[in-house]
């Protein structure tokens, strides 16, 4: 064990130095960037190779992401193709059964726009965004806007080649729609719109999903939130319904604007 | 000479490759304690020295002053003790002593630095750098091997 005493010192003195940070101190410091200088170009070298390992690193695991994605999506877009075959099946069964009652039956095909947003409300509330299409492609006022299965707003104004949406979360926002069998007036609002003139005998529950319902049109059944709270202060015909939009207007990344006016 | 040289350059690939691809400091694996094991593993003499040059070269590439230095030296005792009451007459022991004394080494130093600074311990990292350390280690220390037969 004799020929440990001198290992075991070492050990020590590794340990101090590590604990006292001696690189730090005053006069070492100049020694120990003196030999770092020494191996400047070394280091200068390490930093790139560094810097250049960590890119490829993030870049292998985005790309294996991406890919990951892409597999889910084209899995996602298989189920939608058949939904698609299964809805055609139901809208040609729609048609021999209206021909056979003599039902007048318009089955809607209504063009879309897709848009990105560039600009959102910058108060924070939402209540309006500007997308990057406007008269170029033909879109104007009181057209629909939703992202995915949610209503967005409705086209407020339109320029050259952008628009401003209103949206559900604006007060100025009214729109039918219904819930259930019963159809109603939905005035947006931050962060909670509400439905307008719902009777006490109403039956409408937290958690109800209210749709859009334009009367005279068949539009696609887009969200435009759930029922939140419902209250009525014992005073007067109508109750206090609170609606919270579905949307998620900053997460919205593609939207999509129906080329058909209200 | 030659021991110096591949121990700079191990240093320098660990620093800068290694280090970038498992995003942790401390459980990168560490090819230069494999190449230390296996340069005391033959040689007796000179045993201290290789391990504070080492972890010095370790050290100066990662601005951690001591703490490399202290887990080398101390990897170093391990192994010299460990020497004098065993015997390592295959690659499977050599890899068995080698993953023990490792782990001992890493926990020491994942100890000092944790005394100092808060790093998050990550197991599965601590494996994959163990069975990287471990295939290198199955990897050069063949031509060992193959010499004695």
């Amino acid at each position: 064990m004799k020929g440990f005493v001198a290992p075991s010192i070492a050990l020590l003195f590794s340990i101090v130095i590590y604990f006292i940070n001696l690189s730090a101190l005053p006069y070492l410091s100049r020694v120990y960037n003196l030999l770092r200088l020494a191996v400047y170009p070394f280091f200068e070298l390490k930093g790139n190779v560094q810097e250049n390992t960590k890119r490829i690193v993030e870049t292998y695991l985005f790309l294996r992401n991406v890919s990951e994605e892409n597999y889910r999506l084209r899995q996602e877009l298989e189920e939608y193709k058949l939904y698609k075959a299964q809805l055609l099946a139901c809208e040609n069964n729609l048609k021999s059964l209206s021909q056979a009652i003599d039902l007048p039956f318009r089955p809607s095909k209504y063009s879309v726009v897709y848009a990105n947003v560039v600009a959102y409300d910058p108060s924070g509330r939402d209540t309006f965004v500007l997308i990057n299409k406007g008269q170029d492609k033909d879109i104007s006022e009181g057209m629909l806007v939703f992202s995915g299965e949610n209503l967005v707003g409705i086209v407020d104004s339109v320029y050259g080649s952008s628009s401003r949406i209103r949206t559900v979360f604006s007060e100025e926002f009214t729109l039918s729609v219904g819930v259930g069998d019963k159809a109603y007036i939905y005035r947006g609002g931050f962060p909670m719109g509400s439905l307008l003139h719902v009777k006490v005998d109403d039956k409408i529950n937290v958690g109800d999903v209210v749709y859009v319902r334009v009367p005279g049109k068949v539009f696609p059944q887009l969200k435009v939130g759930t029922v939140q709270r419902v209250s009525h202060d014992g005073k007067g015909f109508f109750k206090k319904v609170d609606v919270k939009p579905s949307v998620d207007v900053r997460g919205a990344y593609l939207i999509l604007v129906i080329r058909e006016k209200l | 000479m030659k021991f110096y040289i591949v121990a700079f350059l191990l240093a320098y690939f660990q620093s800068a490759v290694l280090i970038a691809v498992f995003h942790n400091m401390l459980m990168a694996p560490n090819l230069l304690l494999v190449y230390l094991f296996l340069s005391i593993f033959k040689e007796d003499n000179g045993w201290l020295r290789k391990a504070i040059i080492t972890g010095f070269f370790l050290d100066l590439f990662q601005d951690s002053l001591g703490l490399n230095l202290s887990g080398h030296i101390f990897f170093a005792i391990l192994f010299n003790i460990m020497k004098l009451r065993i015997e390592l007459p295959s690659k499977l022991s050599l890899l068995l002593a080698y993953l023990l004394l490792s782990l001992f080494e890493k926990l020491w130093v994942v100890l000092l630095f944790r005394v100092k600074y808060y790093a998050d311990l990550n197991l599965w990292l601590l494996l994959l750098s163990l069975a990287f350390e471990s295939l290198f280690l199955y990897l050069i220390s063949g031509r060992y091997f193959r010499k004695e037969t």
